[in-house]
């Protein structure tokens, strides 16, 4: 599978998706939407929390990949 | 702020039957750890768990709500654009369905029987048969026949959440809420179809009393009309369900509650909010769930399991159907207000972002007040007798009393004073436990069969007490006996006691039409048998849903010998020759070499290939590769090792296509399998061409035959350790067998796991689940209150019988009326060789009169000879009979019950046997155990003497003793177990005498031995039975082997062994003919011999020469059998005989039915015997015709030389078979000429014209030879009526150097050949590992033991062969003939390499058809 570029993001203190940061650029953002997936256990496990967020300028599609830690940028729609 | 509370209101159990991941205990063990109030088990349209839920909840303390989920076939208000309710595809019918089931056949034959029936006779050149003053030909019903099963089955694999009918949860507030739920369900499964009960809102507003209904989370009506944008629709939908089950203020009196439940899937915030605001506006009260599946976050793995099960498919196929997060575990109060929609605020829908986080927060509030309200009190004792009629003027008890007093006076002359004494103490009981209608049932019951003459007798406990004798409910004298009643019945009981009544297997059903008769069909009901996993069945499904390939799953699953999935790993481990796969990394040096060894099991190629599709199969993530694509076979190695691995005797190598010899594939493998485990086995093993051995590495060859190098599989492998040497090889095959199991612990994710590991841990959590519903054989629910108000009851697969969704030990637990009533295919047996007494010999039997102790029953029963007595005919009981030497009906007794696993893992056994044979003086550990234990030699045999100690011994009351003994067998807790403990010490040492040391080594034994005891009652009423068979085969062999053939299957040993044994014993058996053979087996006359039974042989076998009467013309044998003259072959001497065997009774033969042939089954039955009596059939034509037999099983008919009375060849008769067929049935070179598909054909339709041609002449074929004639009737019947098939042999044999099994008990002991058919093979648990085989000879069966490392050894050889040429040690014990195997192969590869005939296919492939794996 493709590797999915991976992002900074910012949280405020309740844990909040707020902002991403990406090409040295950062976009605050809502989240509109999120689910959480969790996979192929039986190969190697993905656990993913994707957020759909839109910003100013963006509508993203984000997630943490819950067994590194880091966030990615699956999608950005312009 | 205070603590908050939440009960889980919305939950499957794995009762949902693949719909939920965690058992009942599981959830309620979870929800206690998480320190929920209350717990509501919803499983999917059934309360098939809620018994042992509301049992496990209690224990627990916590709080259970019973409730069901339904999925609804309409919606709630009008769905015209199906948002609701999807539309799905098309309803598929069964196979079997009228489509193309029996119809055509059906059709066929009403159509225009008669008239073919005539134009094919002429056809084939016979005169037309006349037509009248025969009886009317039957038609071939099978449509009709009962048991066939419903042809409309919904097929809902593949079918996920989404795509089917809204969810609805209904949850019972009280006991009339239960009733409704019962109700409602009852009604849905009996308009739906097996297990897809048709719930409709109409429906379930008829049944709403004291019901509470959630809406069903994300697929329910409202929520599913939410999420697309049906604002209206939902609000419509909501106010229906609102007005049907009630509104009120708050969870107390509310009826109706919207589901919030988020499971972070997308949407769910804006779902959740959208739901909480609608609720708020149509002022409805909402709960939070959490629309549970499995019990812990780990458990997700289970489910998908199970899920994948479910709908027939691979994790990896299964992502439109598969919850796409885990968040469906029970998750505690704090977690779930975590929960996030607080987040949610952030969509810019619902900024009242406060407002929605108190909402959310009262759910989890409410829910748990709302369990608070719901209370069901499954305690149904006050409804349990369905009211028995008794006279007026009369109670149940007064007329019990008088039942029993008239019984006495009938069963006892005198009446003794310790009778009325009995009699009145148990009716004293009964009066007290207020049981007297369950007796009177019973004994109506027993009234009923016996006006019938249904045989019957009551067994297990029920046979302990006098009351149940004099009722004639049991047949066992209980103070003859010194039965103990308290072991039935006593006071201090809390569950009920249980009859089990046995009938004649082939008449039970007429008694269970009694019942629902007379107690009317709405209180009478089966109970259900739940089909759990067991480890082959779990083995294949995990297998197949976490993606093995089937070839590779079938071979597993087909090396299991266990029944446990827990236990699968030692299995495959110890012998499988898979235990490489399971081999953690690390797990020792030796792990490649033992995975060596272990192939060897296997074979050599192709558990070589099985061992290289690992190396291949695996990629460096320890996953399993899908989808093939690996690097090219070595074709080389593969053909190299096959043409390598004949055996060492010298036999032809036999390779075979596919590259797998005979020793290795064997019939477990598929052509599939072995392309399969090819394509897969990139690097295949090299095998010794000498040993048949898989070579160690540094033998191995490469491709170019270099001197290979054995290259360790990478590390990150995980399932492969690394190779070692040659020696390490040998050494760990023996170190491997480790029978001992190694259960590991459980839990936790599987994530990290190789496959196969990951394989059998799934296997070993699935074990137990419930898999589906089957019927119970015979448990009959009885009540006082309509089934209905009590249990939901579901259609059985028999059309008309209705099951109730509580099994076995369910009803027990509600302290329901259970009556066992059981089919004993021993007494059908006897039945019918009684009446062919009568009909035969004119001798009326009367089983109860015959005397007690007839010296030469026991002599026969001393000397083992007992193949086909009830009971005492197994491998085991042979083996000890000539030891224990029963001679009294007691001894019997202590036969019966001996010769089980408890008392053989208890070292119950040789004491006993050495002491009755005096090798050893009878002890009592105290003087005071003597009267106790007299009967048994010392031994504790019975749970009555476990009681009786505890009273006599140690001081206890008898409802104690009863206590005390269900505490030992169950071992319940330690402190109970102490408390016992204590007391019995106590009380023993309050014997004179007793020391605390005696003391407490009597506890430790009466512990040791509570757990696995066997009821004295239960084994007398065995024993009793097992003296009547020994009688009749004794006396009446000839009617009793009919009676035992056409009960099958029953028994120990297949049918083959039972012809044969009787053969031995002189009984003529004739084959199976057309012409002559009814559909069942029967007695043919066919002259009385020359020599009697007695006297008349020499000591030598000789007689005296008379010929005796000829046989009749067409009896189908030339000579009758002699009888064998050994230690195992019992032949009743002249005085005896002549008092109780009926003079004529050696004159008649035994005619093989045509039910043996397979392929005939029941629905043959009236056709075939109506045509027989019409008349002899005289041509293949004639056959075709009047019968309506498929062609292929008129060609087994054909093999099994059911047609050799139709006076022509049987070559010639298959060449005609296809032309015959094809004329009669409108069939052009075995094709159908009807319409494509099946459909509805007409009469004529396709049918050629009748040309009245003669039929092809067939060229000249050659005779069928004698060998290939017994192959085709053991592959066809799985015997023959002539001549045992190791007879075929005999000459090679001899020539080889084997003797006959009559011949071992004469010779000295010591090394051994031996040649036979394995007829039965026996794996005890309790022998750890040893393998038992019965094998036959012409002679008689010999015992057969292979130790464990023996066993490795020769798996591969004795799992696929039955017919064995064996190297051995003779043991002699006494009368007891051991073969201690140390070589096995192939018989007919030996005899061939002997110069023997050549072996015909028949034989060859026969394997295990006939075999019965125990």
């Amino acid at each position: 599978m493709r590797e999915h570029p991976s992002i900074d993001v910012e949280l405020d203190p309740e844990g909040r998706l707020v902002a991403i940061r990406w090409a040295g650029q950062r976009e605050p953002v809502e989240v509109c939407n999120r689910w959480r997936i969790e996979e192929a256990w039986w190969r190697g496990p993905i656990a993913r929390d994707y957020f759909k967020v839109v910003g100013r300028r963006w509508l993203a599609l984000v997630y943490l990949d819950r067994v590194s830690g880091t966030w990615h940028l699956e999608r950005l729609y312009d | 702020m205070p603590a908050l509370t939440y009960a889980e209101l919305h939950c499957h159990s794995n009762f949902s039957f693949l719909d939920g991941a965690s058992a009942p205990d599981q959830l309620v063990e979870r929800a206690v750890e998480l320190g929920l109030s209350g717990l509501a088990i919803t499983d999917r349209g059934g309360l098939y768990g809620v018994v042992r839920f509301a049992a496990a909840a209690r224990e627990a303390g916590l709080w259970p709500i019973l409730g069901v989920e339904l999925e609804l076939v309409d919606a709630a208000v009008a769905d015209p654009a199906r948002v609701v309710v999807p539309a799905r595809r098309p309803v598929r019918r069964g196979a079997s369905g009228p489509a193309d089931g029996g119809l055509p056949l059906h059709a066929r034959h009403s159509t225009f029987g008669p008239r073919t029936g005539a134009s094919a006779a002429t056809l084939a050149g016979a005169r037309p048969r006349p037509e009248e003053g025969l009886p009317a030909r039957p038609r071939p019903a099978r449509a009709l026949l009962p048991g066939r099963r419903e042809t409309v089955k919904e097929d809902l694999r593949g079918v996920g959440e989404r795509q089917r009918g809204p969810q609805l949860v209904l949850l019972a507030r009280d006991g009339a809420g239960y009733r409704s739920l019962c109700r409602l369900l009852s009604h849905a499964n009996l308009a739906g179809t097996k297990r897809v009960p048709r719930v409709t809102h109409a429906l379930l507003g008829q049944h709403t009393e004291g019901l509470v209904a959630l809406s069903g989370g994300r697929q329910g009506e409202i929520a599913r009309r939410l999420l697309v944008g049906d604002r209206a629709g939902a609000m419509a939908a909501a106010a229906r369900l609102a007005e049907l089950y009630g509104t009120g203020d708050g969870a107390a009196t509310s009826g109706f509650f919207l589901e919030l439940t988020h499971h972070l899937l997308p949407d769910d915030d804006w779902l959740v909010a959208e739901t909480a605001e609608l609720a708020c506006g149509m002022g409805l009260p909402v709960v939070v769930t959490n629309d549970v599946r499995y019990a812990r976050p780990e458990d997700r793995e289970l489910y998908d399991v199970v899920t994948a099960i479910a709908h027939g498919r691979t994790l990896d196929g299964l992502a439109d159907l598969r919850r796409p997060d885990g968040e469906s575990y029970l998750k505690s109060a704090p977690e779930l207000a975590a929960m996030p929609p607080g987040e949610a605020g952030l969509h810019a829908a619902h900024p009242a972002q406060p407002a929605l986080a108190r909402t959310w927060l009262e759910g989890i509030a409410s829910a748990a007040e709302l369990a608070g309200t719901c209370s069901v009190d499954l305690g149904f004792e006050q409804v349990r007798f369905p009211g028995f009629r008794v006279p007026a003027g009369e109670t149940p008890f007064s007329h019990l009393v008088e039942l029993c007093q008239s019984g006495a006076r009938r069963r006892y002359h005198p009446l003794t004073p310790a009778v009325v004494r009995q009699l009145a103490h148990e009716l004293d009981v009964i009066e007290r436990t207020g049981l007297a209608e369950f007796f009177l049932i019973c004994w109506d019951l027993m009234q009923f069969a016996k006006a019938q003459r249904i045989p019957a007798q009551g067994r297990g406990s029920a046979a302990g007490s006098i009351v149940a004798y004099v009722l004639g409910i049991s047949r066992v004298e209980p103070i003859r006996h010194h039965l103990l009643f308290e072991r039935f019945i006593n006071e201090g009981r809390t569950t009920y006691p249980d009859v089990d009544i046995d009938f004649s297997s082939e008449r039970r059903e007429e008694v269970i039409q009694y019942i629902y008769r007379k107690y009317g069909p709405e209180h009478t009901g089966m109970v259900c048998n739940l089909v759990t996993y067991r480890a082959r069945s779990a083995v294949r499904e995990v297998g197949s849903a976490l993606g093995f390939p089937r070839p590779l799953v079938d071979r597993v699953a087909k090396a299991l010998e266990t029944y446990d999935s827990v236990m699968v790993r030692r299995d495959l481990e110890t012998d499988g020759g898979f235990a490489e796969f399971f081999r953690r990394p690390g797990e020792g040096p030796q792990a490649g070499a033992a995975a060596l060894a272990g192939a060897r099991g296997l074979g050599s190629v192709a558990g070589s290939a099985v061992l290289a599709a690992a190396r291949g199969l695996v990629d460096p993530m320890g996953q399993l590769r899908h989808g093939g694509g690996k690097a090219p076979i070595p074709a080389r190695l593969l053909a190299g090792a096959g043409a390598g691995a004949g055996t060492p005797s010298g036999s032809k190598p036999a390779v075979r296509a596919g590259g797998t010899s005979d020793d290795e594939g064997g019939p477990g493998d598929t052509p599939a399998s072995v392309a399969w485990l090819a394509r897969q086995g990139a690097e295949a093993v090299a095998v010794d061409p000498e040993s048949g051995m898989p070579l160690p590495p540094e033998r191995a060859t490469d491709r170019l035959g270099r001197p290979g190098r054995w290259d360790p599989p990478s590390p990150s492998a995980g399932t492969i350790g690394r190779g070692g040497g040659a020696k390490d090889a040998s050494n760990s095959s023996v170190a491997r067998v480790e029978p001992e199991p190694r259960p590991r612990p459980r839990g936790g994710s599987t994530v990290g796991m190789s496959d196969w590991e990951r394989w059998l841990e799934m296997c070993a959590r699935i074990d137990g689940f419930p898999r589906h519903l089957s019927i119970h054989s015979g448990g009959m629910l009885v009540t006082a209150a309509p089934l209905i108000d009590i249990a939901p009851l579901e259609r059985a697969t028999m059309p008309g019988r209705v099951v109730v969704q509580f099994d076995k030990r369910d009803v027990e637990t509600l302290k329901l009326i259970k009556l066992d009533l059981l089919g004993l295919g021993m007494l059908a047996a006897i039945d019918e060789t009684v009446q062919l007494i009568e009909s035969d010999c004119a001798v009326c039997l009367d089983l109860d009169r015959i005397p007690e102790e007839i010296p030469e029953v026991f002599r026969m029963l001393q000397a083992a000879d007992t193949v086909g007595v009830f009971q005492v005919e197994s491998r085991a009981q042979m083996q000890t009979l000539p030891k224990s030497r029963p001679s009294t009906l007691d001894d019997l007794v202590v036969e019966v019950a001996i010769i089980r696993p408890g008392p053989i893992q208890g070292n119950a056994v040789h004491p006993y046997l050495r002491r009755r044979q005096g090798l050893e003086p009878v002890a009592y550990l105290h003087p005071s155990l003597e009267p106790v234990l007299k009967d048994s030699l010392g031994v504790i045999l019975y749970q009555e003497q476990v009681m009786r100690i505890a009273i006599e011994v140690a001081g206890f009351t008898p409802a104690e003793s009863d206590g005390f003994r269900r505490a030992m067998g169950t071992w319940r807790s330690n402190r109970e177990m102490e408390k016992l403990h204590l007391k019995f010490v106590d009380g023993a040492l309050r014997q004179p005498g007793m020391s605390p040391e005696m003391a407490e080594e009597l506890f430790r034994q009466v512990a040791a031995f509570a757990s696995f005891g066997f009821a004295k009652s239960h084994a007398a009423a065995f024993a009793r039975t097992a003296y009547e068979s020994s009688f009749l085969k004794l006396f009446y062999p000839t009617q009793f082997l009919v009676g035992l053939i056409n009960a099958q299957p029953m028994g120990f040993y297949p049918v083959e062994v039972l012809v044969n044994d009787a053969r031995r014993h002189g009984v003529a058996v004739l084959p199976i003919d057309v012409n002559a053979s009814a559909w069942r087996t029967t007695t043919e006359w066919v002259g009385r011999p020359g020599w009697t039974m007695a006297g008349a042989i020499g000591d030598d076998g000789s007689h005296d020469g008379d010929p005796g009467e000829p046989i009749p013309d067409g009896a189908g044998i030339t000579a009758r059998p002699r009888p064998v003259r050994s230690g195992a072959c019992v032949i009743p001497s002249a005085e005896p005989r002549d008092r109780y065997a009926a003079e004529g009774a050696m004159g008649w033969g035994v005619r093989l039915g045509l039910r043996l042939v397979k392929g005939i089954g029941e629905e043959h039955r009236e056709i075939l015997d109506a045509e027989l009596s019409r008349g002899p059939y005289r041509t293949l034509a004639d056959v075709v015709d009047r019968t309506g037999l498929p062609e292929e099983t008129l060609e087994r008919l054909i093999r099994a030389g059911a047609l050799d009375s139709l006076g022509r060849p049987r070559r010639e008769l298959l060449w005609q078979l296809r032309e015959v067929t094809g004329a009669s049935r409108g069939r052009v070179d075995g094709r159908s000429t009807g319409r494509a598909g099946g459909g509805r054909r007409s009469a004529a339709a396709g049918r050629p014209l009748s040309l009245h041609l003669p039929a092809t002449q067939a060229p000249l074929l050659p005779e069928i030879s004698e060998p290939e004639r017994i192959g085709d009737a053991y592959a066809v019947v799985g015997l023959d009526a002539r001549r045992q098939v190791v007879e075929l042999f005999r000459e090679s044999l001899v020539r080889l150097g084997a003797v006959t099994n009559a011949d071992l008990s004469g010779r000295r002991p010591g090394p051994v050949r031996i040649g036979g058919l394995v007829v039965t093979r026996q794996h005890p648990t309790t022998a750890k590992g040893t393998v038992f085989l019965a094998v036959e000879d012409e002679t008689g069966m010999v015992n057969v033991t292979l130790w464990p490392d023996t066993w490795a050894r020769l798996r591969g050889v004795v799992r696929r062969h039955a017919l064995l040429l064996i190297d051995g040690d003779l043991q002699l014990e006494g009368q007891v003939v051991n073969v201690i195997a140390r070589g096995v192969v192939p018989l007919p590869d030996a005899v061939a390499s002997a110069g023997g005939p050549e072996t015909p296919p028949g034989i060859r492939q026969q394997g295990y058809a006939g075999m019965r794996r125990l």
